[in-house]
């Protein structure tokens, strides 16, 4: 080391030394740091947290089950909310129940005409022996899976291919 | 200074601080002991760099914070002092960059007017040398804190601030230049 650095260091370390210096606590910043962390990873966490528990209950409020299985049923937010799914193309199965049909569906109405009983064996859905009333346009589950026939021999039923019932030749 | 092991309780001999040499990387009781111990030594290598001890104090909290926060990934590769000085040193770069910015519209207001911005007590007979080693880039004037007042070596410090030795033994070539020319030579 040259003369002018033996200088240097000693003057560096006199004028250094000479500096009056506190030492502030850190617990503050640690405080500081240990918010940030509550804040930033475990705040993120309850709130997910909070959102799947208020989902679960949503789930067994509407369902009316703990059963998360259950959950993943549509028919089971219908049965409990009277809300009707949307008509499946493919025929229901022949036990199931029909869902129920709103009132306020006067063009299904119309494809049965007042008094047409449908042809085909099979109980029939509603238990009035007269009714000459309101008929259910969807087929009963008891029937055959094919749609109803026509009422009338020359228009073919909108949904399927299905033939005209025999017992209809006008 | 011997280390041992990545993970495991790195002996650290400081020698300044005989007895105080073991840090485990991640423990907030031996964080807060490397506080105690290294802060007044660090605020002396800022006060070098930054424009006042206010600021290097300032600073220096600011380099511990975000030390604390990386202190589990600090295995002894370096010295745990010289790995603080590196984030420290960066810190007050951050903050003379940002003085800089700070300061430039005043600068432009009284272009070709005489500086006030230094302390009067800098400008005595004697000049101090700190108020010299603040007029020099804030690289340099770490390299020769970190050489002439810790004692570190050229590859220690190359090391610490993760650049070559190459490079640094031209940093404090370069400032000892200056400071040989501003303090012999009396040449601003």
């Amino acid at each position: 080391m040259g003369r002018f650095e033996e200088h240097l260091s000693h003057r560096l370390g006199y004028e250094l030394d000479a500096m009056v210096i506190r030492v502030p606590p850190i617990r503050p910043d640690r405080q500081r740091h240990r918010s940030l962390f509550v804040y930033g990873v475990l705040s993120p966490l309850a709130i997910t947290v909070a959102a799947t528990a208020a989902v679960m209950v949503l789930a067994s409020a509407f369902t009316g089950s703990t059963n998360p299985v259950v959950w993943t049923d549509p028919g089971a937010w219908s049965r409990n909310t009277g809300i009707a799914p949307s008509p499946s193309p493919t025929p229901s199965s022949p036990n199931a129940k029909p869902p129920p049909t709103p009132a306020s569906h006067p063009a299904a109405q119309q494809r049965v005409p007042l008094g047409i009983r449908p042809s085909g064996g099979g109980e029939r859905e509603s238990p009035e022996p007269g009714d000459g009333g309101y008929r259910s346009p969807t087929p009963s589950p008891l029937t055959s899976p094919s749609p109803p026939p026509s009422p009338s021999p020359s228009p073919p039923p909108p949904s399927s291919g299905a033939s005209p019932s025999p017992g209809r030749d006008h | 200074m011997g280390g041992v092991g990545a993970l495991a309780t790195i002996s650290i001999q400081e020698p300044e601080h005989a007895g105080l040499n073991s840090y485990t990387p991640g423990s907030l009781a031996d964080f807060d002991r490397l506080y105690r111990v290294s802060f007044p030594r660090v605020v002396r290598t800022l006060s070098s760099i930054v424009g006042s001890q206010a600021a290097a104090e300032d600073c220096a909290q600011e380099a511990f914070t975000r030390a604390l926060r990386s202190w589990t990934r600090w295995h002894g590769e370096v010295p745990v002092e010289a790995w603080l000085h590196r984030i420290a040193v960066n810190t007050a770069i951050s903050y003379r960059r940002r003085e800089k910015i700070r300061a430039l519209p005043s600068l432009l207001f009284r272009l070709g007017a005489p500086r006030t911005d230094l302390d009067p007590a800098d400008w005595a007979d004697s000049r101090s040398l700190v108020a010299e080693l603040r007029r020099l880039p804030p690289k340099q004037s770490a390299a020769i804190v970190l050489r002439y007042y810790h004692g570190y070596t050229n590859r220690e410090i190359a090391a610490a601030v993760g650049v070559s030795e190459r490079t640094v033994g031209q940093r404090i070539a370069d400032a000892l230049a200056i400071l040989r020319k501003r303090i012999e030579l009396g040449e601003p």
